[in-house]
């Protein structure tokens, strides 16, 4: 528990910033939809002739008409990217950053063995991702009563789940990752999400591309089809469970194992 | 007496140059144990080879007459270590890291941390990035004692200390060795060893040079010889460390006391002086060959 806490405290700050700052996005974003009704029409019927670009942002799924069309397309992109990022870079420093630090000589000579400490961090993890997502999904919830339109539940909930289950899963894949590396992995993990996040675009635009959806969980997290279909691909999560678990094991026997940089 | 620490056949070998072979020692339960060698000798990899931060190529060590590495969590428990670098969370308050050490070692602490800092005059309030490392250095001396160990490993634990604090630290350490705590202390400044260390290990580039009491260690059967009323070196076996002036010599002897004075009877000499050599130069002798 004392990690735990010690993690979550370390954490906190970092985590309202980019929590709050998304979220002010997506306010200010859903409140202008009042306002861009009118334009949306024209701008519907121009997005409806660039097949590659709405297909990109789920326009071809969902129309921009509606504030949840308008939401999955408009605001989509700045939470599940905007996450990733935040959480891809906590992933990669809640472990490695002892080394970094040199604070590994202090932290691993308590009794306490290096797969509690693994432990212990995952879990502070977890429960950084999830207040943030909290705090997302509030404020989203938010702008639709403020602007007076109804949220289509459950499909909204689902969304918000499906961005949860995304953050977390890049979030382990770049903790695994960093269990074998000795400095600060930022660049690493804006490189893992960037690379993730095009592999989707690439999917969505570029025929025949279909079979990459099982590499990038930005796919299943799609604003499109859920909110078209009210349902998640649910093997693509499964492999998502996978992954993750792949990456947890791989963090704990690396780190359980590695010699602790001085 | 038990052995506290024993270090069997120990190797750990990292790419080329750094690392140490064969290391063979042990340390009596009760003892202040002094581990000299220079910069880059192999003294923090030895030590941080018995705190589990590394592995060993090969060989054993076992602490509390446990193996090592099966037995780590229990041997940590009653283990303080003091790193030679000093350090903790930047943004963590003074008291929040002392708090954060004494919860992972599952113990209520604070009567001995309050002493602690007291005596070292610690200002609990301040967070970690604004002290010096002399200041974070005594952070790590109260985070390797309030728990009350057995046994306390210490990497260099006086550099950056003022001489107020380093006396203060090891009148604290000589107070738990009284209480029968063992002491493992690895330094590169020998005066504080000869003072305060009974035993001793003498370690260079890796490999173990010498173990001896500390007394035996500063005899090492060399003497300093100063003459005066000559200048020029006696013809002898042994002589090391030549300092001529005008009128006297001095050297380091390493020999027979009959043959050098069966030497200097022939010479014209006015006085002479033959004293035990200090710690450093027996240590630059080590050092030398």
């Amino acid at each position: 528990m004392t990690i735990i806490k010690h993690e979550l405290k370390a954490n906190l700050k970092t985590m309202l910033i980019w929590a709050f700052s998304i979220g002010a996005i997506i306010l200010a974003v859903m409140l202008m939809f009042p306002m861009m009704e009118e334009q949306l029409i024209e701008m519907g019927d121009l997005f409806s002739n660039m097949e590659g670009l709405s297909a990109a942002l789920g326009l071809d799924q969902l129309s921009i008409y509606s504030a949840i069309g308008y939401y999955g397309s408009q605001v989509g992109v700045v939470l599940s990217l905007g996450g990733a990022l935040f959480t891809a870079m906590l992933g990669a420093d809640i472990l490695s950053k002892e080394e970094a630090g040199h604070t590994a000589e202090f932290l691993l000579a308590f009794p306490i063995s290096r797969a509690n400490v693994v432990f212990q961090k995952l879990i502070a993890m977890i429960v950084v991702v999830f207040t943030f997502e909290l705090i997302c999904f509030s404020m989203a919830t938010l702008s639709f009563v403020l602007i007076g339109e109804s949220i289509p539940m459950p499909e909204f909930l689902l969304y918000h789940l499906a961005q949860f289950y995304l953050h977390i899963q890049i979030a382990f894949i770049c903790f695994g990752i960093s269990s074998f590396s000795k400095k600060a992995n930022t660049g690493l993990a804006l490189g893992i999400v960037t690379i993730l996040y095009f592999t989707d675009i690439m999917i969505k635009t570029v025929e025949n591309l279909e079979f990459l959806k099982y590499v990038t969980p930005f796919y299943y997290a799609g604003a499109g089809d859920i909110f078209s279909s009210g349902k998640i691909d649910s093997f693509l999560v499964f492999i998502g469970l996978i992954v993750s678990i792949f990456f947890v094991i791989v963090s704990c026997v690396k780190y359980s194992k590695k010699d602790i940089a001085a | 007496m038990n052995n506290i620490i024993e270090i069997n056949n120990l190797t750990k070998k990292y790419g080329k140059a750094r690392g140490i072979s064969d290391l063979n020692f042990s340390v009596k339960e009760g003892d202040m144990f002094g581990f000299i060698g220079p910069n880059g000798a192999g003294k923090s990899t030895t030590i941080r080879l018995m705190l589990g931060l590394i592995s060993p190529s090969s060989g054993s060590i076992s602490i509390f007459e446990k193996d090592s590495k099966e037995n780590k969590i229990e041997i940590l428990q009653r283990v303080g270590y003091m790193p030679s670098e000093a350090m903790f969370y930047p943004k963590m308050r003074v008291d929040e890291i002392i708090d954060f050490s004494a919860k992972l070692h599952n113990k209520n602490c604070k009567n001995q941390s309050s002493e602690l800092c007291e005596r070292l005059k610690v200002n609990t309030k301040k967070k970690i990035e604004e002290l010096s490392l002399g200041n974070r250095k005594k952070i790590s001396i109260i985070c390797a004692m309030q728990h009350e160990p057995d046994l306390y490993i210490m990497d260099e634990p006086t550099s950056g200390l003022d001489p107020l604090m380093q006396k203060e630290f090891f009148d604290l350490l000589l107070e738990r060795n009284k209480r029968g705590a063992t002491v493992f202390l690895s330094s590169h400044i020998l005066s504080e060893i000869q003072r305060y260390c009974k035993n001793a290990a003498v370690v260079r580039e890796g490999k173990l040079i010498t173990v001896d009491s500390v007394e035996q260690l500063a005899k090492a059967n060399a003497k300093r010889v100063k003459i005066y009323g000559i200048c020029e070196v006696p013809k002898l076996d042994g002589i090391k460390d030549i300092f001529q002036k005008e009128n006297n010599v001095e050297f380091l002897y390493h020999g027979k006391i009959a043959a050098l004075i069966n030497e200097l009877q022939h010479l014209s000499i006015d006085d002479m002086v033959i004293e035990e050599p200090s710690m450093e130069e027996i240590f630059m002798h080590f050092y030398e060959n």
